[in-house]
């Protein structure tokens, strides 16, 4: 749809020491939208941390062989 | 560059995943494209057929639960719709502009639920049949992106079968209850018998076999699912047309099956497999779901519960740093089983193992999946561990990544 992008989620589980990881990814037409939807949809585990980040803002500096 | 099917070949041998579709060839994206395409359409399909159920909740806890389930259900249809995206597929012209017979699912969700008895059935039934499908890719699929994103729907379609499970032994105590639900397990439990697709020997989409997407094979498949739902129906006083063969160590349909469903009766008559040809075009996605990797995970779920099943299933755990099982690494130091409880003794390498909790998770859900599995015990017993605690093949296997 118009003015969407892909915002990948990023998150750490509130229990252990578990570092963030890479959870998914949500289209929002905004961070604040993509923000919302990451927080409802990835909701498989109780976080201390999340974050959206735009796939755009990613930069590929190793790739798998 | 691109990939050579033989390179690709190699690499799933190796036990690399495939990563994005850079890394596979042509052949494997379309496979995996048809096995996301039936994945994401079922899961999508099941919240409006679950919500119409919902309206027949007795309490309002018991609706909050029904409408907890379906968001998870469009979350997981969200999973692999994103994973198509990626795939370069225009998923919105997937969801919004296509013909509504093209979808892909299994012909049970053309069936209305017309009862809280009914939606909690199919939550025993449908979501178990979801939670082996797609537990069984989630441990064995050679698509990286689907086998992290899964983590998510394993653990909630587990807490949907087990919602079903919970209402249908409340259900079963009062005698009207008791009678209802047997009305609904009279046709769900043949719907949910074909949902996992055509017989091994009928199925045509071969090009599949060797790309690993999923370990099990259709009939391994429901042969798990019998196992696992008999023994619940047989548990609260329901009669199904299944048994279990102790000479030949299978589950059996003791009905005439595979057989026409009529759905204004909601009854099962008699003749064939829905093969897209003889069933209504919603139901060719029952071809589309086949699918068999050619990995050998050994199918342990008919064997009788004892200690060789359980390490067997074990074996498929791999540590998550290195691809080596743990069996294989030394961490697995005792396996006891004494009726459906599972004892475990393990050790870590070393007592700052980032991945104890993780390594945990994967033992549970692993022996859960077994049949005649009730309880997990886990004992981290901190033996040293050491070099030599590494098997031959555990050895071969770090050697052959580089890390010994």
């Amino acid at each position: 749809m118009q003015g969407e992008e892909i915002y990948e989620v990023f998150a750490a589980r509130a229990e252990g020491a578990e570092p963030v990881k890479n959870v998914g990814a949500v289209r929002a037409r905004s961070s604040r939208e993509a923000a919302i939807f990451a927080h409802k949809l990835y909701d498989e585990w109780r976080w201390k941390e999340m974050f959206v980040v735009p796939r755009r803002a990613l930069i590929h500096v190793i790739r798998p062989a | 560059m691109a990939v050579t099917e033989e390179a690709l070949l190699a690499r799933i041998a190796r036990g690399d995943l495939v990563e994005g579709p850079e890394y596979a060839t042509q052949p494997y994206i379309d496979a995996l494209k048809r096995t996301l395409i039936v994945s994401a359409d079922t899961e999508l399909i099941s919240a409006p057929s679950y919500l119409r159920a919902a309206r027949d909740a007795p309490s309002i806890n018991s609706y909050i639960s029904a409408t907890g389930i379906i968001q998870d259900e469009l979350g997981h249809a969200h999973i692999a719709y994103r994973m198509l995206r990626d795939l370069g597929v225009d998923t919105d012209a997937l969801v919004y502009e296509r013909d509504p017979k093209d979808f892909k699912h299994p012909y049970a969700f053309d069936v209305p639920l017309d009862s809280w008895t009914e939606l909690v059935v199919a939550n025993a039934f449908y979501d178990r049949a979801g939670f082996l499908l797609l537990g069984d890719i989630f441990r064995h699929t050679t698509y990286g992106p689907w086998k992290r994103a899964l983590a998510k729907v394993d653990r909630e379609e587990n807490f949907h079968l087990g919602h079903g499970e919970k209402w249908m032994r409340t259900l079963s105590q009062d005698p009207k209850g008791k009678t209802d639900l047997q009305h609904a397990v009279d046709w769900m439990f043949l719907l949910t018998i074909e949902w996992f697709g055509l017989p091994d020997a009928l199925k045509r989409h071969k090009e599949q076999i060797g790309y690993g997407l999923k370990g099990y094979t259709n009939d391994q498949l429901r042969q798990q699912w019998m196992s696992t739902a008999v023994p619940l129906c047989q548990e609260v006083g329901l009669t199904v047309p299944a048994r279990h063969d102790a000479e030949h160590n299978e589950w059996v349909i003791t009905c005439p099956f595979p057989a026409r469903f009529d759905e204004r009766q909601k009854s099962p008559g008699m003749t064939c497999w829905c093969d897209g040809s003889s069933a209504g075009p919603r139901t060719a996605s029952l071809s589309a779901r086949s699918s068999a990797g050619t990995r050998n995970w050994g199918d342990t779920s008919m064997r009788e519960l004892d200690a060789g099943v359980v390490r067997a299933a074990l074996y498929e755990i791999l540590d998550p740093e290195y691809p080596v099982s743990i069996v294989d690494l030394g961490l697995i130091r005792g396996v006891e089983v004494k009726g459906s409880t599972v004892r475990v003794r393990m050790t870590y390498t070393s007592m700052g193992c980032p991945c104890t909790e993780m390594i945990q998770d994967d033992i549970r859900e692993r022996l859960r999946a077994l049949p005649g599995v009730g309880r997990v015990e886990i004992e981290v017993v901190w033996e040293p561990w050491t070099r030599e605690h590494i098997s031959a093949e555990g050895l071969k296997q770090l050697r052959g990544v580089g890390v010994v």
